[in-house]
């Protein structure tokens, strides 16, 4: 039994630190714009099917896709910010962005039924020798995906991290994040601040995309439960916080692996809901007390 | 000789209201001006409109001889120009460091941003005895030390300081005031909005006297001190 339980928690964690990938671009994109991105699990889904074709079509195994993913969805995202986001941005400037918030649920629609015509409903997989292998750690088994997934999210949050904290580039993002009058009037371009912040944000949901990928089958929909997820975490975490996105992602994963030892499976929703909403009703600011980036 | 910030005729606002009402002024290199006037009178809008952060509706802003008029904040501060904002404006999630660091950014040089910071750090030993805490954790006048500090970081010809008293007690009022003497004597040319008129008059050598939005005088400090008449019309002393 303590072994089951074991076993749970470790697996918790590993899809936690996925999950928590996942939200981190949400999190940076509303921590630096202070926007909503609604379409943020639809891009999730488009980066799942960029590793799939990149595998299917062009034989790359799916963890060398994930650099190439990374770097798609970070021309992508440029190119939204720059010729679709910017505009009704900067007519929104004085007020709250309520428009973009209307503009990326219009997307989100846009792109499920974009997929749903170029790849069909059905569920699509990964192939390749190594997603069905397994290795055990301590007494407990992990599939190679799941330790994959494990280890390049927390990497790719660390690196996120030193980033923003030690580059001029990162420190330009955080000071934009936090005053962006003050950042302009000592020289920082805003809109190219905001160009890359939602680039990056993209290029790290492509590399969560891209990790998912061999371990969920991939449809057109796929995106809808994740990013719905991701709101979650961004919000338990803390808005804004990096840190408080990886440790939102765990808590959410344990609670997902552990519950659904005790409980049948539709209650994990209800628990991970509830705590949602207890904590924007007693701690808006985030379970963790963390530093805002 | 040209000036170095030259105003013609501005007109700015917020959508309707109309704040500045055809200004004109001049800054020439090497020197303190001030403007004086009542609260509401347009002069921290005067500043935030040379900066680019308002729009100017009409008339012109020139710098070194150059049209700037409309130009986004960014690029105006890139030319030269730094503003010390109202209310300080720190980054409150960054160290004093950081906040620092931030102004020396736009130099794209990191030996002259560490440079920045060392003369800064001289300026002002209390932010370097505090350089890993929060600047949000100052008082009001470290942390406009700071601000200072910071806009001093981007290497500025030109140096805009709306309000920087306001709020501190008299005894760092004027160590505020003995850095801006400093500042000047470093070569940085001035313009300052302030409401306490004797200190700012004190450093400056020329004043404007503005009032709803418009200039009603204009002259060297001394002499607007010693007009009985505007002492008691305009600059309430």
């Amino acid at each position: 039994m303590i072994d089951v339980f074991a076993q749970a928690l470790a697996d918790g964690v590993a899809s936690g630190a996925l999950y928590g990938l996942i939200a981190l671009g949400l999190s940076l994109q509303f921590g630096v714009m202070k926007i909503i991105n609604f379409a943020h699990g639809s891009l999730l889904m488009v980066a799942m099917y960029i590793s799939l074709w990149a595998s299917r079509y062009l034989g790359a195994h799916s963890l060398v896709a994930v650099p190439l993913v990374a770097v798609v969805m970070f021309v992508l995202g440029f190119a939204i910010q720059r010729w679709l986001l910017e505009d009704i941005y900067r007519k929104e400037a004085t007020r709250e962005p309520m428009g973009i918030l209307i503009f990326t649920t219009g997307l989100w629609i846009f792109l499920d039924n974009l997929f749903l015509v170029i790849a069909g409903p059905d569920y699509q997989v990964i192939k390749g020798d190594w997603i069905g292998r397994t290795t055990s750690v301590g007494g407990l088994m992990f599939g190679y995906p799941q330790v994959a997934g494990f280890v390049f999210s927390t990497l790719t949050t660390v690196a996120l991290v030193v980033f923003l904290r030690h580059t001029r580039l990162g420190r330009n993002i955080r000071a934009a994040g936090q005053d962006r009058e003050a950042a302009s009037v000592l020289g920082i371009d805003s809109a190219r601040v905001y160009q890359v912040s939602f680039a990056i944000g993209l290029a790290v949901l492509g590399i969560a995309g891209a990790l998912l990928a061999p371990m969920y089958p991939v449809n057109p929909f796929v995106g809808d439960i994740f990013g719905l997820r991701a709101f979650v975490i961004v919000v338990l975490g803390g808005i804004g916080s990096i840190g408080g996105a990886f440790w939102g992602g765990i808590l959410v994963g344990v609670i997902e692996s552990v519950g659904a030892q005790l409980l049948p499976a539709t209650f994990s929703e209800i628990l991970i809901f509830g705590i949602f909403l207890a904590v924007l009703y007693f701690r808006p600011t985030g379970l963790f007390g963390l530093e805002k980036e | 000789m040209t000036p170095m910030l030259e105003l013609r005729e501005l007109y700015s606002g917020y959508g309707d209201v109309r704040v500045l009402r055809g200004v004109s002024l001049e800054v020439r290199e090497g020197e303190v001006v001030s403007v004086v006037g009542a609260n509401g009178a347009g002069k921290s809008t005067l500043i935030r409109t040379v900066m680019g952060t308002v729009p100017a509706t009409s008339g012109e802003v020139r710098f070194l001889g150059q049209d700037i008029t409309g130009r986004p904040s960014h690029e105006i501060a890139r030319r030269g120009i730094a503003q010390v904002m109202e209310g300080r404006r720190l980054f409150p999630h960054m160290s004093v460091e950081e906040n620092l660091l931030v102004g020396g950014d736009i130099l794209r040089d990191k030996a002259r941003s560490r440079a920045g910071l060392d003369l800064t750090y001289t300026m002002f030993p209390r932010l370097a005895e505090r350089r890993r805490q929060l600047a949000r954790s100052f008082s009001g006048g470290e942390q406009q030390m700071l601000a200072i500090g910071r806009a001093l970081m981007t290497s500025p010809r030109l140096l805009l300081l709306d309000e920087p008293s306001i709020g501190l007690a008299p005894v760092v009022v004027k160590s505020i005031f003995t850095a801006l003497r400093q500042i000047s004597e470093q070569g940085i040319t001035i313009l300052l909005v302030e409401q306490d008129v004797h200190r700012s008059l004190a450093l400056a050598s020329r004043a404007y006297v503005i009032k709803e939005g418009s200039v009603v005088r204009e002259g060297p400090s001394a002499e607007l001190l010693a007009d009985p008449e505007l002492r008691r019309a305009y600059l309430g002393i």
